[in-house]
């Protein structure tokens, strides 16, 4: 992370638009982690523990692939 | 600094305060070094002081930004800090490690000399100091490995983890 295009992408802020307006402190106190970490996950800075991407799948009521998804042509 | 998280603003405020006080400490340990006498005591005072300051430095700040976003400063630690803490950790003992390792070739080098050099030579006076040398050389990585430390972090919080 940090470096390049981004391999792991994801949807949270749709998500939480479509949520109802769910706030990323709303968001964070549901999953377990600071505001400050759902910003750095939104903006893919960070890539979440698979415990907290499906805390994140969870909140939402979808499957981990309709949150997170990977780019493997990436990979080279 | 308004976006920044109460974990970074405390960061920044002990790297500062760091800063300072080994500036203040090691200008001090230059000089008299360079002056050629080493004042023990005098020392002791300065490093009593600057702990002091430190200290004092450390509670205002912390109390000034937990005061104006008691939210964040109230919050514990989650993953990714512990990751940010751990990488952070890691650059310290990288460059606490080439300290150390320097100043063991500082230690080897001293003993060469003392043995080949005539007690007589000016070179004798130097090597007196030569374990305030170590201890401050030994201090010296102790603090670039911390300021090292407290940079990675910010960066890591910045650029991402």
């Amino acid at each position: 992370m940090g470096k390049g295009k981004p391999r792991i992408t994801n949807r949270i802020r749709q998500l939480r638009l479509e949520a109802g307006q769910m706030t990323q402190q709303a968001l964070a106190e549901r999953v377990g982690v600071t505001r400050q970490t759902v910003i750095a996950i939104e903006n893919d800075r960070y890539s979440p523990s698979l415990e907290v991407a499906f805390r994140i799948a969870t909140v939402f009521a979808v499957g981990l692939e309709d949150v997170f998804s990977y780019d493997a042509a990436s990979d080279g | 600094m308004s976006d920044m998280s109460f974990r970074e603003k405390s960061i920044c405020g002990t790297l500062v305060a760091v800063s300072v006080v080994a500036a203040l400490y090691f200008w001090t340990v230059v000089e008299m070094l360079g002056a050629g006498t080493v004042n023990l005591v005098a020392l002791g005072k300065l490093a009593v002081s600057l702990t002091i300051f430190f200290i004092i430095v450390e509670i205002v700040f912390h109390a000034v930004i937990a005061a104006r976003s008691p939210r964040d400063a109230g919050e514990s630690e989650d993953e990714r800090d512990r990751l940010i803490d751990l990488k952070g950790e890691r650059v310290g003992g990288l460059l606490l490690g080439i300290g150390v390792a320097f100043t063991i070739g500082h230690i080897a080098l001293n003993s060469l000399m003392e043995s080949v050099v005539s007690p007589h030579s000016g070179l004798t006076e130097l090597l007196s100091s030569s374990h305030f040398v170590t201890a401050n050389l030994l201090l010296f990585s102790l603090t670039v490995s911390e300021i090292g430390k407290y940079v990675s972090q910010l960066v890591y919080y910045r650029r991402g983890a």
